[in-house]
């Protein structure tokens, strides 16, 4: 039987393809839970095995549906049941998306940018005030990958999650591949924009693979993790200091793959 | 409201210009229908994907979804309509069976997600009086066609033996879906000449009141004779819920 090796602040995307795997380790590292797979629901597989595996270790809930830089309400259903799955759970951090995913034209399930302005940060500190009131703790907001950016942009993403997590208290997660792939989409330097984020609101990192275009990187997590976002994760670590770190995979890779990339993690966080 | 991301949304929905001149703009349009098409043809509707072809249903998806903007932050909350939406373009017409497949993908996913069984401890066979006390679950659906949408079902089993000939037949068909676990779905076919005792149980009834009542029908010795073996299948499927 494998175990985590006591790897602390390590974990994985928890996926159900994987779940047989996770039960039978003796010892779990930290499991980030999609969130918006087990909203709205009242039983079944994933709730039962979430619950199971939540007894055992620690939970992070990463959504993707909250839709915090949208002009449309909050939908109360949505937030309702993430806070069902909240205190089923009683996760270490809830984290969600800096970006729209809906506005009245309708729903989207990517995560589309923001214009970044001093006009859109009042909003959306609004609505994480908001979301942080009624789930009653921080809300970590993730730097995103984007493919496009507003004319309209009057910050960087660093600037404008510094200025997020100073005036509300939620945490940033640190997407070291997200900060890599838009620093080559846009042209800029992907450590000198980590460097630019605040230490003390990272609440968390997230690793993963991208695929390579011949001018733009696509944030994917179907790909092994490239060596220079590795050396990004261990830059920030050892800058930022150590946090909750998850590495994230999408694809239908096997137990294996997730497991040897957690191991590398490891001897690279060591 | 902010006018950027409307537009953003309305050019996703090919109903607006792109919104900048930078060159991936394409990237989130082409994801914006793909995505829950491929994702929804992965999961909720793999069987429909695997008996009708994934492009087809992905291309059917798509086009639902251009007409129908998907409006809720969860992703098979955006099929409750795929089925009206099917009927209202006659689908259920010219290929009922897809119609019946989709109803059926959607209404065990309900039961799937609805509340778990309470788990009932029973010794050996349950005598006759506890019968009395005995009802379907209340996560149930019996599952009602006009076509034989069992068989099509069990066709699109990903796991099954495809070198195996598998018969579909033409009579309508019942199925009756419940959990027999927090974990295990049951779609248990109703043999024919059964339907009229499934369905009270299925309202409701006892089961020693679906006996008598089927008993007193017109219920032909056929479907007499097969009657204990349905019970007993219910019986080892956990399909009861109250024993009391």
């Amino acid at each position: 039987m494998k175990t985590s090796d006591n790897i602390p602040f390590l974990g994985a995307g928890l996926r159900p393809h994987h779940y047989p795997d996770w039960k039978e380790m003796a010892a779990l590292p930290i499991l980030e839970v999609l969130s918006d797979n087990y909203l709205f629901q009242k039983g079944g597989p994933g709730l039962h095995h979430l619950s199971e595996l939540a007894e055992r270790t620690q939970i992070v809930l990463h959504g993707v549906g909250l839709n915090i830089g949208g002009h449309v309400p909050l939908h109360a259903d949505y937030l309702k049941s993430l806070k069902d799955l909240v205190e089923r759970t009683r996760p270490l951090l809830v984290s969600d998306h800096l970006c729209f995913t809906a506005s009245g034209e309708g729903q989207s399930f990517d995560l589309l940018p923001i214009e970044r302005t001093r006009k859109e940060w009042k909003h959306i500190k609004s609505r994480v005030h908001e979301v942080q009131e009624f789930l009653d703790r921080p809300l970590t907001l993730e730097y995103v990958s984007t493919y496009v950016e507003s004319d309209a942009n009057e910050m960087r993403q660093s600037e404008f999650l510094n200025a997020l997590a100073a005036e509300t208290g939620c945490g940033i997660l640190l997407d070291v591949n997200n900060v890599f792939v838009c620093a080559f989409n846009h042209g800029f330097e992907a450590w000198q924009e980590i460097q630019a984020i605040d230490p003390k609101h990272v609440h968390q990192y997230h690793i993963a693979g991208h695929a390579v275009h011949e001018d733009y990187l696509h944030d994917t997590h179907a790909e092994d993790i490239r060596d220079e976002v590795w050396q990004l994760l261990r830059r920030s670590w050892q800058t930022i200091g150590p946090r909750p770190c998850i590495i994230e995979r999408d694809d239908a890779a096997p137990f294996p793959t997730l497991w040897a990339e957690l191991e590398r993690a490891r001897r690279i966080l060591r | 409201m902010s006018r950027f991301q409307g537009e953003f949304i309305r050019y996703l929905q090919d109903r607006a210009a792109v919104p900048g001149p930078q060159k991936h703009w394409s990237l989130y349009r082409d994801a914006y229908l793909n995505r829950p098409a491929l994702a929804l043809s992965e999961s909720v509707l793999e069987r429909v994907a695997i008996l009708f072809g994934s492009d087809f249903l992905q291309s059917l998806l798509m086009e639902y979804l251009r007409e129908l903007a998907p409006q809720h932050p969860i992703m098979v909350e955006c099929l409750r309509s795929f089925h009206s939406w099917l009927v209202s373009k006659e689908w259920d017409r010219s290929h009922p069976e897809l119609c019946d497949l989709v109803r059926l993908s959607l209404t065990r996913w309900d039961v799937l997600i609805g509340p778990d069984p309470v788990p009932l401890i029973l010794s050996g066979e349950p005598r006759e009086a506890d019968l009395r006390h005995m009802v379907l679950q209340r996560n149930h659906t019996l599952f009602l066609s006009q076509g034989p949408v069992y068989d099509l079902w069990m066709a699109g089993d990903p796991e099954r033996n495809t070198s195996e000939e598998l018969w579909v037949g033409d009579k309508p068909q019942a199925i009756l879906i419940y959990k027999s676990s927090a974990t295990d779905l049951e779609t248990l076919l109703v043999p024919a000449g059964l339907e009229s005792f499934t369905q009270a149980l299925s309202v409701g009834a006892r089961l020693d009141e679906a006996i008598a009542g089927f008993l007193e029908s017109s219920a032909d010795d056929s479907s007499i004779a097969i009657l204990p073996g349905f019970i007993a299948h219910l019986q080892s499927t956990s399909a009861w819920e109250k024993f009391l």
